[in-house]
């Protein structure tokens, strides 16, 4: 049996999704019920939620195979749909790990001017020695304005006690 | 008569040179922090709290006010132009909004948004003064098994409505309900998809649920579409007024979104969440061409927020009281 175009990738999608439903199930499954009664078990929402998820991902797999496919926003039934650019999303994808990683440890100053950096090379800034200073400067603004006049701790992290 | 005389009251204590004037610097600083992506109006409030510490009671419960209504504004304009909504309320002037502004009618959205927020803001205060005791013995009456009743209608009439596959749709709606089952149950502490990190057992915020969703996904898109695309500014076309034809089409959104968001509001349990996608799917029932006509609509859904700080407000002075 042949596929549609671009049907497995989105295969991929509900296949997912029906591992999401199968956690949500084992965790339920898992869990140890408190010793006390309730008249509605703790565990009846997760377990309806991971069924029905569950079912509509094997729907939905169903659908795809039958040629009903997603049509990504802004493009007309019937249009080709362009590749992803895999580059341009990997370095965004990896500057927002890179502040993930970083904001506990070097602090938001050092992870979310990483994170800016990151995101101008990947939108194919040539000039990178601006986009950093002006980055830097930028998060520095923000920093302050959050930590000093709105009062809301942002992690310092290797510049406690300084900024 | 003597409620009546209060009202006035308050208009002789609100009308000063002095409360004006915070009432300005409060939708000032509201607007600049609501603007901010991701962060909404009671948010805001809580962020600017520490100024109205140094004022007199009133001064700071009308900057209160202001701040909410300045942060609601910002916040439009965040869901319009970035796509980023700052709370659960302003999720479908996004989804919306945002689509509006795509086809270069960013300044008409915004100008939709601002005058419906007025307007049905207005309409609701107005309401609120002389009805608010009798309201609020009703919405009393309505409890928990009504509100889920109603919950269940927004959001699965909404989950339908929304994109052309019904599937997929539903797909959506119960991912959110896989996202808000991580944490500890309210009932019983059974802690729910947690994994053992402790974090996670207070559960997801909605904000970062929203920004991850609308921003986050919003720059991995573009990113995703960049060799095609390219970079796609898209020109703010026009000025930020309405057009005679958009009054008419956005006047009974606003006034049937205030009457769904009025009692709603008055809910106790009630968020801006639920009001707004009701009113977004009764407005694309009501639409003779539901694919563009949702814009307008989503206007009303900020009104409904605004009676939702008034009551806030009012507890809020009951309390000070």
């Amino acid at each position: 049996m042949k596929l549609p175009a671009g049907a497995k990738s989105e295969l991929i999608f509900a296949s997912s999704l029906f591992a999401l439903g199968l956690i949500v199930f084992v965790d339920t499954v898992r869990e140890k019920l408190p010793a006390f009664n309730l008249t509605v078990s703790p565990k009846l929402f997760p377990y309806l939620i991971s069924i029905i998820l569950m079912t509509l991902s094997a729907l939905l797999a169903i659908q795809i195979i039958r040629g009903n496919q997603a049509i990504p926003e802004g493009v007309e039934e019937g249009e080709p749909i362009e590749k992803s650019d895999f580059k341009t999303f990997s370095i965004v994808l990896a500057s927002l790990f890179a502040f993930l990683l970083l904001i506990e440890r070097a602090g938001f100053i050092i992870a979310a001017s990483i994170t800016f950096f990151g995101i101008t090379v990947a939108f194919d800034n040539k000039r990178h020695l601006r986009a950093a200073v002006f980055g830097t400067l930028f998060i520095v603004i923000i920093y302050l304005s959050f930590t000093r006049f709105l009062n809301v701790p942002l992690p310092a992290g290797i510049f406690k006690g300084i900024l | 008569m003597n409620n009546f005389e209060s009202l006035i009251q308050g208009f002789v204590s609100a009308l000063t040179f002095t409360n004006l004037a915070f009432g300005l610097l409060g939708t000032f600083l509201g607007t600049l922090v609501g603007v901010l992506p991701g962060i909404g109006p009671a948010l805001a409030i809580a962020l600017l709290l520490p100024i109205t510490y140094t004022v007199s009671p009133s001064s700071a419960l009308i900057m209160f006010a202001a701040i909410y209504y300045g942060a609601m504004y910002g916040g439009s304009t965040t869901s319009i132009l970035l796509n980023t909504p700052g709370e659960s309320g302003s999720v479908i002037t996004a989804l919306e909004g945002n689509k509006m502004a795509r086809r270069g009618q960013a300044g008409a959205a915004l100008a939709t948004a601002a005058i419906g927020s007025f307007i049905a803001g207005t309409i609701a205060t107005t309401i609120l003064a002389f009805t608010a005791p009798s309201i609020a013995d009703l919405a009393i009456k309505v409890g928990a098994a009504d509100y889920v009743a109603l919950m269940l209608v927004a959001f699965t009439t909404v989950s339908s409505l929304l994109g052309s596959s019904q599937i997929r749709g539903f797909i959506s709606l119960t991912i959110g309900l896989v996202l808000g089952l991580v944490g500890a149950d309210l009932q019983s502490g059974l802690s729910r998809l947690t994994f053992g990190n402790q974090a996670a057992v207070e559960g997801i915020e909605t904000v970062p649920v929203i920004v991850s969703i609308f921003a986050l996904g919003e720059a991995l898109y573009i990113a995703a579409r960049f060799k095609e695309l390219g970079w796609n500014i898209i020109p703010m076309k026009g000025r930020a007024l309405m057009s005679r034809q958009d009054w008419k089409r956005s006047w009974k959104p606003w006034i049937r979104g205030t009457f769904l968001g009025f009692p709603l509001g008055v809910i106790p349990a009630g968020g801006s969440e639920v009001p707004t996608f009701l009113s977004y799917s009764v407005e694309k029932k009501l639409s003779k061409h539901p694919e563009n006509l949702g814009r307008e609509q989503l206007r009303e859904l900020q009104d409904l927020k605004l009676q939702i700080t008034q009551m806030q407000l009012e507890h809020l002075y009951r309390y000070s009281h």
